[in-house]
């Protein structure tokens, strides 16, 4: 056993972000870790490599015991470590980012180099020599990318710059957090390849990934978080296949049995692909919409998130946008809001362009988001968020108005003079969903209304959204959890890494197995 | 101009006639290195004034008292303020960013109104006489002492060491997951920082024939003018504060003619510009390209990016 994990356990203030996971990894292996968004991954992973200090339980990679080392004593131990946002040092050339990663097993030459000595060159030379090699595995040219700054590289020999860096500590046990995100499919082929490469060459990787057809494709063994806690550990086809994890990953229906779940109904599924292809065409959208997006791109520098999504959205629809963590579903609301402007592609709201208008034009168009996260003003009362929410309308006659939210959130009226921060996060979503409607939406953009929150609390949540659409207000929904936004959806759009895959009525989708396969491959 | 032209026209009269302004360079260079220590390794500390009066005090008192050799006091001073140094660093370290330099104006007003303006045996507010200074046999020590200084930084910079700091400095959490003990390299930068600071002071005040303890010399406008050297030439490489400290050393001489009042808005009016238009300082990677700021205009790409 490389790395053994006995009852690790790690709580922020009330949240049990990790709650006892044991874990074994083999040597030589590659172990998958996987769990929806909010699971506790990379929790773990501070934890082990003493980012995050231990609540309780034990961690050793071979006999070496963890708990208790600071981060670069466990570093020196053997654990590499990749970030999920990338962390080189940006202003170093590439190549001073790999010295940097042999730091542990160097020689202090201070006083060395103080003089140029003849031993210090020649130290210097076998690192250098070093380093191109370890930029070769990564699949990086030395010469072209070496005396370059990090930060100037393309997003994807970032990623592999990072496992370079890592490699030069000649780790025991690589962790990769995340190493494909925000790839294109190519890229992610070479990250897959990456990583069979070195785990050949013997060395250990614990692999957390969003992307299910890296994770299944590529791991020997994969474990499954959620809220904190292990559910499943097994081959890529036990876990995929294993009830608790899908209903991890899509949720639940509400009332709806899990065994309605999309691909465990044992229909065959090359023939419902078809099928729900054929209907996908059928319903491709109303005749008149009230929100039409057409071809739409967005990137954030070098990465591209959303690669030509057409979606079209009616008056009084509910309409659900659906896909794994990093499909690209936040970057279309936002760029449909006007926050980030898309490289090409057409957005037109209500006869409003939405590619060239002012985000503050487009709230007062009727377009409004609730963001992922809520984003509410903790400090202040729910009142005061209230209130802020009508600042900056002409009317301003807005506490009648006001009332009538709180009408429509009872739990709101009763807490008004809390502050917002203390809420809980079923709460604060509900004032999040509250401020969106006073600035009169027709159009409600609603990103992960579900995230993080309880089961009876997502039901709550739920219900609140239908009950605002039945009062006449479109809307559109993202959701990490398709099975409930499927089930009160009239349409629904399935997305994954930037593309539209297929679209069509929220039952259709319920039982397509393309819906299970956009989140846990296959 | 007569300034400008004259150290053109006749440089070996340039150097006798401006000695004193030649060794405030230096000071205000070894000063500078100070500074880039604590900046290379990524810490905003505003301390350096504060040693820099440890650095004086020690070595006139040990001249006053105890007739102790030059060479001694100076190193005396130094030792001292690199214990100080490690003493303040070893709390203060925890701090980051603008708290840091916060915390180290803390110390610097603290050291400079709580116990300076009132020991009897500093003189208190009115300063200590220090009839054993040599204005113009010391700057040749300042000048042989800066080249050594840059030299030593500037190897430094190039191996383990450096590396470590430079890495502390771009991303402390990535630096710890490469095995690097961060907080005892930032402290080690901090005490380095703390040294260079004491023999500068320990040098400057040997130049003087009075040790003066004001805001100028050691309080916060010295702290901020240290630091305006480094953001001006860059902090990037050792040569970039001391271009900085050279540059602004400078300029109020060259600005000194009749009837020109306006040298420290031309001086801000330069760091300024600096700031937009090159924020990594005037020495730095990039040759002497400028840096654009992003409402600058600029020619507008046309054509997007297929797919």
């Amino acid at each position: 056993m490389l790395l053994r994990l006995d009852d690790v356990q790690r709580h922020f203030g009330g949240v049990r972000a990790v709650d006892g996971v044991s874990l074994d990894v083999e040597k030589g292996a590659i172990q998958g870790l996987i769990g929806p968004n909010g699971a506790g991954k990379t929790t773990l992973v501070n934890v082990i490599t003493g980012y995050v200090p231990f609540q309780s339980g034990r961690a050793w990679i071979e006999s070496d015991q963890l708990r208790g080392l600071p981060a670069h004593r466990i570093a020196k131990l053997g654990i590499a470590r990749t970030f999920q946002n990338i962390r080189l040092f940006k202003d170093l050339s590439a190549l001073d980012n790999v010295l940097v990663g042999m730091h542990s097993r160097r020689r202090d030459d201070t006083l060395a180099q103080l003089g140029t000595l003849p031993l210090f060159r020649r130290d210097q030379r076998a690192r250098l020599n070093e380093a191109h090699k370890l930029m070769e595995t990564a699949g990086l040219d030395p010469a072209w990318v070496g005396s370059r700054p990090a930060g100037t590289l393309p997003y994807g020999d970032q990623r592999r710059l990072e496992i370079a860096r890592a490699l030069a500590l000649q780790p025991r046990l690589l962790i990769l957090d995340e190493p494909a995100a925000g790839m294109n499919p190519s890229e992610k082929h070479g990250m897959r390849e990456l990583i069979e490469r070195i785990n050949k060459d013997g060395l250990t990787i614990l692999l957390i990934d969003h992307d299910m057809r890296l994770v299944m494709g590529v791991c020997t063994r994969v474990a499954v978080l959620n809220f904190g806690r292990k559910i499943a550990d097994g081959t890529p086809d036990e876990v995929s296949t294993d009830a608790s994890v899908i209903k991890a990953y899509l949720g639940t229906g509400g009332e709806r049995e899990v065994s309605s779940a999309p691909g465990a109904s044992g229909v065959d599924e090359a023939t419902e692909v078809v099928e729900a292809a054929a209907t996908a065409k059928a319903t491709a959208g109303p005749e008149i919409a009230i929100l039409e997006v057409h071809e739409l791109s967005v990137s954030y520098g070098a990465v591209s998130a959303v690669r030509g999504a057409s979606l079209r959205v009616a008056s009084g629809e509910v309409v659900a946008l659906i896909g794994a963590n990093g499909a690209g579903k936040s970057t279309i609301l936002h760029a449909l809001s006007g926050l980030i402007r898309p490289d090409s592609g057409t957005a037109i709201f209500d006869g409003l362009d939405l590619t060239t208008a002012k985000s503050s034009t487009i709230v007062r168009h009727g377009l409004v988001q609730v963001p992922e996260g809520r984003e509410i003003l903790a400090r202040q009362t729910v009142l005061e968020n209230l209130e802020l929410a009508t600042w900056s309308r002409a009317d301003r006659a807005s506490g009648g108005q006001i009332e009538a939210v709180m009408k429509r959130f009872p739990i709101l009226g009763e807490r008004r003079a809390m502050r917002a921060g203390t809420l809980s996060g079923g709460e604060q979503q509900m004032l999040a969903i509250a401020r969106g409607l006073l600035a009169k939406p027709r159009l409600l953009l609603l990103d992960e209304p579900s995230l993080g929150l309880a089961p009876q609390m997502v039901d709550e949540v739920f219900t609140a959204i239908e009950e605002i659409h039945r009062e006449g207000t479109t809307i559109l929904l993202v959701e990490q959890n398709a099975l409930r936004a499927l089930a009160i959806a009239d349409r629904a759009y399935v997305i994954e890494t930037g593309q539209i895959l297929l679209s069509g009525s929220g039952d259709d989708l319920l039982h397509n197995p393309a819906v299970r396969r956009a989140y846990l491959g296959g | 101009m007569d300034f400008i032209i004259q150290l053109f026209t006749d440089p070996v009269g340039f150097y006798n006639s401006h000695t004193l302004l030649v060794a405030d360079i230096g000071i205000n260079s070894i000063l500078a290195a100070s500074m880039f220590v604590v900046l290379y390794s990524g810490q905003l500390s505003l301390a350096s004034p504060g040693f820099m009066a440890i650095g004086a005090y020690t070595s006139v008192l040990m001249d006053l008292h105890w007739h102790t050799p030059l060479a001694l006091n100076v190193a005396m001073g130094t030792v001292l303020a690199g214990v100080v140094g490690v003493v303040v660093g070893l709390p203060v370290l925890r701090l980051r960013g603008v708290f840091l330099a916060i915390a180290t104006i803390g110390f610097i007003e603290a050291l400079r109104l709580g116990v300076i303006l009132n020991l009897p045996i500093t003189g208190e507010g009115l300063g200590l006489q220090n009839p054993n200074a040599d204005p113009l046999g010391g700057v040749n020590m300042v000048l042989v002492a800066l080249v050594v200084v840059v030299f030593l930084l500037w190897r430094l910079t190039k191996g383990r060491l450096g590396h470590a700091w430079a890495a502390i400095r771009q991303d402390e959490l990535a630096a710890l997951s490469q095995g690097i003990d961060v907080a005892r390299y930032k402290l080690l930068a901090f005490a380095l920082s703390a040294v260079l600071a004491g023999f500068a002071g320990g040098l400057e005040a040997h130049l003087n024939f009075f040790v003066d303890p004001g805001d100028a010399q050691y309080g916060v406008t010295r702290a901020v003018q240290i630091l305006t050297f480094a953001v001006l030439g860059g902090s990037g490489n050792i040569f970039g504060p001391v271009v900085g400290a050279l540059f602004l050393t400078t300029l109020p001489e060259i600005l000194r003619f009749q009837g020109f009042d306006y040298r420290d808005i031309v001086s801000g009016v330069i760091l300024i510009a600096v700031i937009v238009f090159r924020p990594q300082g005037i020495v730095a990677r990039g040759g002497l390209a400028i840096v654009r700021p992003r409402w600058w205009p600029r020619a507008q790409p046309h054509a997007s990016s297929p797919g």
